[in-house]
């Protein structure tokens, strides 16, 4: 069954594509911290974990919740998960640039969950998630922050992969 | 390499064509109140296939089918799909269109 | 049953992965493995919701298997596949590591059409070889572009063996 929720061109697709571009063009221009291959990997996290849940709890037979104008698979709910990858991207290009150590990783992941946790509340009041189902969007607070928990171990195992390659010679 | 390729996407291009299956479309068109758990069942991918659009605003109903009325919501328009549409149940009372749609899936 | 063995089969993939020689670097690989596993739920999301040519399971358990499916069991495989590929120089232990692997995700689908994970409507198990040489075909795509980048952004030569 496919429950349609508005037929238009309206907010919801105009946020997730300004978003994109937007973040986009932030990826371009500020100044490159990380190598290629590192970038394309913080980015595809992103993408990889918004859609690991969506498609996990938004897809029946638990279907909690629907993306965008219907509960269809669109071209516009594809997008929307590209739309994570600029925000992991500058979440490890934010954690490296503030040389996050020790009990300031609590602060830096409960400042982004909430941030997320605002965006996320903005675009259920555009219209890019219906929680009618019942999802609780408490919910989305431990999955944001075991997500950003699992990024920065991903952020710290690839730094000590290019320490110990650098070391043996190999260089990544 | 690249001619296999070609062909591997013709077959899989085939494999998708439209099959002749007995279809019914299914429009729901939301009152005061959300019935879409009542429906959610109903919907089925195998013969005869019923695909269920069920739409929260009846102004988006209004735009999908232009050429019924719709005064009263809520309101199922039951078609069975041969060449075009043809209307086999249009009904405001829910219960009589989930016994409709019912006795579909098991006959 | 499905959970189960899907359980074990994970295990084993994973064990495989970890203590395997693989030509990749784990930035490579990871990307690999995401990417891969991106395909693998649009491919599924959209068989099932779009195209109805699949039916998930309703059953919560059932799902969880075709989550790691979906999730670790397949991606993984493809990142097996890619590593052993560009490691063989001579063609035939190249066919034949296909050949293995194309094996072990079509066991996959029999065992997750036996057990009820998925069942397929209009579909059967030769178009899903079909997909499951195209996944192959993908991951040696993405693999050779991952060396691209490498040799052409990050100044490294590489010998992809591709």
């Amino acid at each position: 069954m496919t429950v349609i929720y508005d037929t238009t061109f309206n907010w919801n697709e105009w946020f997730i594509i300004l978003t994109l571009l937007t973040m986009s063009v932030m990826i371009w221009v500020m100044p490159k911290i990380f190598s290629v291959t590192e970038g394309i990997a913080f980015f595809v996290f992103g993408v990889f974990a918004g859609m690991l849940f969506d498609h996990t709890i938004s897809v029946e037979p638990w279907d909690l919740y629907d993306v965008n104008d219907d509960s269809s698979y669109q071209v516009m709910d594809f997008l929307s998960y590209v739309m994570y990858g600029p925000f992991s991207y500058f979440f490890a290009y934010i954690y490296k640039r503030l040389h996050i150590q020790g009990f300031f990783h609590i602060g830096f992941i409960l400042v982004w969950s909430l941030f997320a946790f605002l965006l996320e509340w903005i675009a259920v009041k555009i219209g890019l998630f219906h929680f009618d189902k019942g999802y609780p969007m408490y919910w989305s607070i431990p999955i944001y922050m075991t997500t950003q928990s699992l990024l920065v171990i991903y952020y710290h195992v690839i730094r000590i992969q290019r320490l110990s390659n650098r070391q043996s010679g190999w260089n990544s | 390499m690249k001619p296999l390729i070609i062909l591997l996407f013709i077959i899989l291009l085939v494999s998708c064509s439209p099959t002749t299956e007995e279809r019914f479309y299914v429009v729901v068109v939301e009152g005061k109140e959300k019935i879409f758990d009542q429906f959610e069942d109903l919907a089925s991918v195998r013969n005869p296939i019923i695909e269920i659009d069920y739409f929260r605003k009846v102004e988006d109903a209004k735009e999908r089918l232009p050429e019924y009325e719709m005064e009263q919501t809520p309101v199922v328009f039951i078609f069975i799909m041969n060449e075009g549409k043809e209307l086999q149940l249009k009904t405001t009372d829910i219960d009589e269109s989930i016994r409709f749609l019912n006795q579909l899936k098991t006959s | 049953m499905a959970v189960p063995i899907t359980v074990v089969l994970m295990i084993i993939v994973l064990f495989f992965v970890f203590f395997m020689k693989k030509r990749l670097n784990f930035l490579q690989n990871t990307i690999l493995y995401m990417v891969m596993a991106i395909i693998t739920k649009n491919y599924f999301s959209i068989m099932v919701m779009e195209l109805k040519l699949y039916k998930n399971a309703d059953d919560s358990s059932l799902f969880i298997s075709l989550l790691i499916d979906r999730e670790i069991i397949i991606p993984i495989l493809i990142v097996i596949f890619v590593n052993y590929f560009i490691e063989f120089r001579a063609w035939y232990k190249k066919i034949v590591v296909s050949i293995i692997i194309i094996g072990c995700l079509q066991l996959l689908d029999f065992f997750s059409v036996l057990f009820g994970v998925i069942e397929f409507v209009r579909w059967n198990m030769f178009y899903e070889l079909l997909i499951n040489m195209s996944y192959l075909l993908i991951g040696l795509g993405i693999c050779k572009t991952l060396l691209a980048i490498r040799s052409h952004w990050e100044g490294q030569q590489y010998d992809s063996n591709l």
